[in-house]
């Protein structure tokens, strides 16, 4: 049995032969390195601008979180609209305007002005005509004109391409049974959609709708829609009309090649490792970004558009812990993120003076909802009282640790052509400032004159703030609207609420139990402690309450299923929204409107079936609102509506942590709202530190 | 001997078409679909959900759905999946199985063949220290807690042995380095499956050598002819890469397998070793062994001739529970270690309530498991002539 | 024997004149004599238990969690003030009040505007004070394992989710143990198609790796504590536990005791219950502290995944941890993933270790040589 002894010097061959193969894989870790610096090095002179200091021309390392799934821009804007697809393909196509960052002001893209126009009649309809830049290319040096415009327009039409491009491109819907354009069951008022986009000219395109377009139409329509190449993508939408599902057919293709009329082109993506784009520049092999150079002034700051990368690579990293150690070893310059970064791992950044971290205003808010279609939810005085007893300054600044901060209006402060100081400030006075001199049955409040050990025999008159203030308004709230207490009601003694004992009944009878449904503390521990808080008040009030930390899906079932006896049976719910187009809100519409009742026919999006007539007749005005300061005269009205109907109550939201290696790369500007993240991570605009 | 391998892969069949069932169903139960993904972004306009639900096949019935699936299933087509429609999920699948499949072959075969060492020497050191370390530390591995035992590792040999030589011995993360496959002439996935296929091929001829050899020669010369091609199996890869224009590529690939691996087999070893101990102790009290040492063979002997090998019965039965474990683990491993695999698609699959996707992914575990299973029963028949000669 | 023999001839002393001081020459009644014999075999086997330091080891590390289970709503009812220490909705922090400056001179009251809009929010000004609470903090008197990055005990909620856990175990291995008892008796006894399709089914479920199937259930049903224990237990009542069980009872069925009874005219429900049952019951209670190891670990990894809906648990304590960024931050938060993680293994390897010490005691080939 010589055998095993000769094997022993084998084994210890293998360990070299293994430990030679690890050197080997460190060792190419450096020529890898190396090769990427020479490069750099050598395309620098390429890529020069006219700016004063000339910015190295460099890799943009950055790090993503989920991996993206697609490089067929057709597909992103609709099936596949993640995030991440956005970050890669977002700045590959071009629109007749953008909005630029960070003052949200509507600018010329391929239009020749910044001045959209208004839409006027014509003929049975109304329509505007948009003069474009003659100078503009694809990154394979093809013009893109007005032509382009045409094909992505009928595309959407004939394809039937769903998401993002109907809200881009929304073509009059054609009743099936008439063949005349569909009518809102409502009002008998046509629904409003495009009937034609024509190429007047190479560089003139037309669009023309059924009904008057506001705002949220034109511009904001397909004035801001993406554009796509005729010529690349002309032969593949014409097979894919001919097969079974053409959208489908359309969305399966590769977009290998697709030109570019961004900053960016699309260059390659390895599956569960990383994705890369090109800058759009001559040095790389194409036309240029026919943008590139241009000097932009928005919200006070001045910078010029880029390219000034050579190339953008995005790491797929597991989780941000790995992708923050990595942004500390200097393997990446910025980490893309819609949460921005979790708090755990500020200290790591803050401490790294190589590495800058920003924070920013979030567009969104995060919201208790009520169902209004059963009591008690549907009382008014209810509502009142919920909103009452939450105390947002406490919740936020104590309990939430001040990462959350209040909410009193929907639009953000960080959208600064929108906000309204003044309102928002109204709506926060009527709770922090206020102030009762007698209690909910009508006596004044007097301090407790037993309390002789301090000497003060007397019951001496005072008025009430804060906490107490709160239970006594919300008990009259409820009071006044029918409720009534059949043990002893809700009090405030020795600075801390005494919970009423013997329940609440409302017109006599017993109220039914109420169910919180929030996130569960690992989705999101905030909200899972804030509906913790509001069962909490709504025990002390008198009502049998429970919260209710549950699974996302679970919630969004409950509240948007109608189920099978087409119905909505739960009561409140937190959950949250991340508003879209900062430039113009329009979400009234969809989270408040009667006619978007999850339960109507439309299936809306309005669950809690808030249905306020004057509420609806403002948002048609809205939608039909021509002018800026109209919609925004007409949001604040609706707004003021909303604050007292309370469907929501607005609790709170949080702002955006980023972090990037200001050691190396450096933005134009970092105070945007919703953060670096929204503008794609400036890769048109970032440039080397100096 | 065909004839028992047939009758198993018949029962698993079945087996497998039960189950397909079982969780078919499972999944149908599961409340929502994809258009309620659609209704927390408002821009979508109402009318379209119910245009996506359509399109997306979600107002056929249960019945005509489940025949269709298990109709398309054995014809390779696991349909479309939801959340990154329209792409087929067999695509999916195959993309992210080849990292899958070196994770879990590397990690079974290594803690199989550990396992059994060391359980054999166990077993034979009864009530000396070396049981008692290595059984309380088998039993740590076997029951640790394992995403935090693999944050250990991570931490231990991705940061603190960084720290302390100087240098990243093991890679942390992913399973490639970015940086040096920006503008690489391979796809990670065909280096991937070239590096399974060497592999495999020669591991396969260094058997049919060995087996080629027991028939032809003399004991001593055959077991001199196994080890030399085992040998020549495991150093043939490396010889091949070392070679190709890949090397760089594939050098890369192994070096960031190295630490999931280690962990995977780590925690997988234990279990093996902790059976391979108690069917020796059973095995040991035999008769035969008694006999064996009445004739004065040498304690090696008695212990690697004839306790283990008969000693190996029980543990190629337990590989059936030794794969499901590894296949558990390798979900948590290819989590913790941001390993794209099988495991991290249908946990995101799940998330995203991406009924196709969960189903495939599910279904090739599935297969991997039943694939493991019969291995482990041709080896057993292979090891017990009581089967072999039926 | 000689209990059988005092049985069989009870008429032949009743006629004898009872001797005065002879009382316990009376047949003991039979719990009493059940009772004894247990005490006996306890004990004999006690001892044989005990000769298995590891086990004993093993006991007590549970007996320590046991006891902090215990104490736990003790501590909250008469010592922890809920609103501190409240495992799920308490908070604490030091909290720390600094005054917005553009220039920072004293740190120790004063912050930058950059790190006040980091640390709270992005409408902080200058001049304006912010608290700022110390959190995840480090381990003080008040807090012995220092707080969670949301400011709540880890102490207390480690004591806390040693009952969840302990209820999950139970859940499980009462459930598994009833089935595979109750299948592998029935299947042993009656053989035939019944064990036949009741083995081919545990073999379906032995075959299909836990991790991926629970991971599909948690998107199907609001998987919790309760819920996850029941999966569990049915899911091993039916699979590797029914098996061994069945086997065991295969085993208890061939011998000369239930021919006699079957002679006798037992029915089998008699012969199952009174005879299979009780023979395969040890055997049982070992694999109820296999499966009460596997359904911790496996609650802590599917919360980790974040796929459980519990308040709190040993694996919710990591994954917030995770889920918060302090995951790799080294030592510098050691007590926010070292209690829980310690916690999960030891009652883990504890039970397994217990099951592996009874092991020996019930199956004698396994003894010392």
């Amino acid at each position: 049995m010589r055998t095993p002894k000769l094997s022993s010097p084998w084994r210890l061959v293998i360990a070299f032969v293994v430990f030679a193969l690890v050197a080997a894989a460190c060792g190419d870790d450096d020529t890898g390195d190396t090769t990427a610096t020479t490069a750099a090095t050598t395309t620098t002179g390429g890529a020069v601008t006219t700016t004063t200091a000339p910015p190295e021309a460099f890799t943009y390392r950055t790090g993503i979180f989920q991996d993206t799934t697609t490089d067929n821009f057709w597909s992103y804007y609709d099936p596949q609209s993640t995030v991440w697809n956005a970050y890669v393909l977002g700045a590959t196509k071009p629109a007749l305007f953008a909005i630029n960052l960070p003052g949200l002001e509507l600018d010329a893209d391929l239009a020749a002005s910044a001045d959209p126009g208004t839409a006027a009649a014509d003929g049975d309809g109304f329509s505007v005509t948009v003069p474009m830049r003659q100078d503009a290319v694809w990154s394979d040096g093809t013009p893109i004109t007005a032509h382009d415009v045409v094909f992505t327009a009928q595309t959407v039409k004939d394809l039937g391409l769903g998401g993002n491009w109907i809200s881009a491109y929304q073509w009059v819907s054609i009743d099936e049974a008439t063949g005349e354009p569909a009518v809102d069951p409502a009002s008998g008022n046509p629904i409003l959609g495009l009937t034609a986009v024509e190429a007047v000219d190479d560089y003139t395109v037309k669009f023309t709708w059924n009904v008057l377009p506001g705002l949220a139409i034109w511009p904001h329509g397909p004035g801001l829609g993406p554009i796509m190449a005729e010529h690349f993508w002309g032969d593949i939408v014409a097979e894919a009309a001919t097969s079974e599902d053409p959208a489908g057919a359309l969305y399966g293709a590769s977009g290998a090649g697709d030109p570019s009329g961004g900053p960016m082109v699309f260059d390659t993506r390895e599956e569960g490792a990383f994705a890369r784009t090109l800058g759009n520049s001559e040095a790389n092999g194409f036309a240029g970004y026919y943008d590139t150079g241009r000097e932009i002034t928005s919200g006070g700051v001045t910078y010029t558009v880029g390219p000034f990368i050579t190339d953008q690579i995005y790491s797929l990293y597991g989780d941000q812990s790995a992708a923050v150690l990595a942004l500390k070893a200097g393997e990446v310059d910025y980490l893309y993120n819609p949460l921005g970064l979790q708090r755990g791992l500020l200290d790591q950044i803050t401490g790294d003076e190589n590495l800058t971290a920003v924070v920013n205003r979030t567009n969104g808010f995060r919201y208790l909802a009520f169902n209004l279609r059963n009591e008690p939810m549907s009382v008014q005085g209810f509502r009142d009282a919920v909103a009452f007893m939450i105390d947002k300054e406490y919740v936020a600044t104590r309990v939430l640790q001040n990462v959350a901060f209040p909410l009193y209006a929907t639009v953000p402060e960080g959208n600064v052509n929108w906000y309204n100081a003044e309102k928002a400030d109204a709506y926060q006075a009527i709770y922090t400032d206020l102030a009762l001199d007698t209690r909910y049955d009508g006596t004044p409040f007097v301090t407790a004159g037993a309390d002789d050990t301090l000497g003060t025999a007397d019951d001496e008159p005072y008025t009430a703030t804060g906490t107490e203030a709160r239970l006594h308004a919300a008990v009259k709230a409820l009071l006044d609207a029918g409720f009534t207490y059949p043990g002893t009601p809700p009090d405030f003694v020795s600075r801390a609420i005494v919970p009423a004992e013997g329940g609440i009944l409302y017109n006599g009878a017993p109220v039914d139990s109420i169910e919180i449904l929030a996130p569960g503390p690992g989705y999101d521990p905030l909200r899972a402690t804030y509906s913790l808080i509001i069962a909490q008040a709504l025990q002390d009030l008198g009502f049998d309450a429970r919260a209710l930390p549950t699974d996302f899906g679970v919630i969004v079932d409950k509240v948007f299923t109608p189920t099978d006896e087409g119905t909505l049976d739960f009561q409140m719910y937190i959950l949250g929204y991340s508003l879209g187009n900062p430039a113009l809100p329009t979400y009234h519409e969809a989270f408040w409107a009667g006619k978007n009742d999850t339960l109507g026919p439309n299936y809306g999006d309005n669950a809690t079936g808030y249905n306020n007539p004057e509420f609806n007749a403002l948002i048609e005005e809205f939608n039909q609102a021509q002018t800026t300061e109209d919609a925004y005269d007409i949001m604040w009205q609706l707004e003021d509506i909303f604050f007292v109907d309370k469907p929501f109550i607005l609790l709170f939201d949080t702002g955006i942590i980023e972090a990037y290696r200001s050691a190396s790369i450096n933005f134009p500007f970092t105070d945007t709202l919703s953060g670096l993240q929204f503008g794609n991570g400036f890769s048109g605009l970032v440039t080397a530190a100096s | 001997m065909a004839k028992f391998i047939t009758k198993r892969v018949a029962q698993m069949l079945l087996l497998f078409i039960v189950f397909l069932t079982v969780v078919f169903f499972l999944l149908e139960a599961q409340p929502g679909d994809l258009t309620q993904q659609y209704i927390g972004n408002p821009e979508i306009p109402p009318e379209q959900k119910a245009v996506l639900a359509e399109r997306l096949g979600l107002d056929k019935p249960v019945g005509a759905r489940y025949l269709a699936y298990m109709g398309n299933f054995f014809t390779g087509n696991f349909g479309n999946s939801l959340s990154q429609w329209p792409r087929p999920v067999s695509e999916m699948i195959l993309e992210a199985l080849p990292r899958t499949l070196v994770l879990f072959l590397s990690a079974t075969l290594l803690a199989y063949y550990l396992g059994f060492v060391t359980g054999k020497v166990l077993a034979w050191r009864r009530g000396k220290f070396t049981e008692y370390a290595l059984t309380l530390g088998g039993v740590g591995l076997y029951t640790v807690f394992y995403p935090w035992f693999a944050l250990l590792m991570i931490w231990g040999f991705g940061f603190m042995l960084t720290d302390w030589v100087g240098f990243r011995v093991f890679p942390i993360n992913k399973f490639i380095d970015v940086q040096d496959w920006v503008g690489s002439p391979f796809s990670a996935n065909h280096v991937f499956l070239r590096m399974i296929t060497v592999a495999a091929l020669s591991m396969l001829a260094a058997a049919i050598t060995t087996m080629i050899a027991r028939r032809r020669l003399e004991l001593a010369p055959a077991l001199r002819v196994r080890n030399f091609a085992f040998l020549a199996g495991v150093l043939y890869p490396f010889v091949y890469f070392a070679m190709s224009p890949m090397r760089p590529y594939a050098a890369d690939i192994f070096h960031h397998t190295l630490l999931p691996v280690m962990t995977l087999s780590l925690v997988a070893f234990a279990g093996i070793m902790l059976l391979t101990r108690a069917s020796m102790l059973e095995t040991l009290r035999e008769d035969f062994i008694l006999t064996a040492r009445a004739k004065g063979l040498s304690e090696k002997v008695i212990r690697d001739r004839h306790a283990a090998r008969n000693a190996l019965l029980p543990v190629v039965t337990s590989l059936v529970l030794a794969l499901a474990f590894v296949i558990g683990g390798g979900i948590i491993t290819e989590t913790v270690f941001s390993w794209p695999g099988i495991g991290l698609l249908l946990l995101s699959a799940v998330t995203l309530e991406d009924i196709p996707l969960a189903i495939g992914c599910l279904s090739i575990i599935a297969v991997l498991a039943l694939f493991g299973h019969l291995v482990a029963d041709i080896i057993y028949m292979y090891l017990d002539p009581r089967i072999r000669y039926q | 024997m000689t209990d059988l023999d005092t049985k069989a001839t009870p008429s032949l002393r009743m006629r004898e004149p009872e001797p005065p001081g002879h009382e316990l020459l009376e047949p003991e009644p039979l719990w009493r004599v059940r009772l004894r014999l247990m005490r006996k075999t306890f004990g004999r086997n006690w001892k044989l238990f005990a000769r298995n330091k590891i086990g004993l080891v093993g006991l007590t590390i549970i007996g320590i969690f046991a006891l902090m289970a215990l104490l736990h709503p003790i501590l909250m009812d008469r010592v922890w003030d809920p609103a501190i220490y409240d495992p799920v909705k308490g908070y604490d922090a030091v909290i720390t009040d600094f005054v917005i400056v553009e220039e920072v001179t004293d740190p120790f009251h004063e912050i930058s505007l950059a790190d006040a809009q980091l640390e709270t929010n992005p409408f902080v000004e200058v001049g304006e004070t912010v608290s700022i609470p110390l959190q995840p903090a480090p381990p003080s008197k008040a807090h012995w394992l220092g707080t969670d990055p949301v400011g709540r005990d880890i102490l207390s909620q480690l004591m806390y989710s040693t009952r969840a856990a302990f209820a999950l175990g139970a859940i499980a291995a009462i459930f598994a143990v009833f089935i595979a008892t109750t299948i592998g008796s029935m299947a042993a006894f009656y053989g035939g198609w019944l064990d036949a399709v009741l083995m081919r089914f545990a073999d379906l479920v032995l075959l299909v790796p836990l991790i991926p199937i629970l991971i599909v259930v948690s998107a199907l049903f609001n998987l919790n504590l309760p819920l996850l224990g029941i999966l569990l237990g049915v899911l091993s009542g039916f699979g590797g536990t029914a098996i061994v069980l069945k086997s065991q009872a295969l085993s208890v069925t061939v011998k000369p005791f239930v021919d006699a009874a079957r002679v006798a005219g037992g029915t089998n429900r008699h012969i199952i219950f009174r005879h299979i049952i009780p023979n395969v019951l040890p055997l049982s209670f070992l694999y109820m502290m296999f499966t009460v190891t596997d359904a911790i670990s496996l609650e802590a990894t599917l919360s980790f995944l974040g796929l459980m809906n519990t308040p709190m648990s040993w694996g919710i304590m990591i994954y917030t941890t995770h889920s918060q960024g302090y995951l790799l931050s080294g030592t510098s938060y050691w007590w926010l993933l070292i209690p829980a993680g310690m916690a999960v293994t030891l009652v883990a390897a504890s039970f397994f270790l217990v099951g592996r010490a009874m092991d020996e005691v019930i199956n004698p080939r396994l003894r010392r040589r």
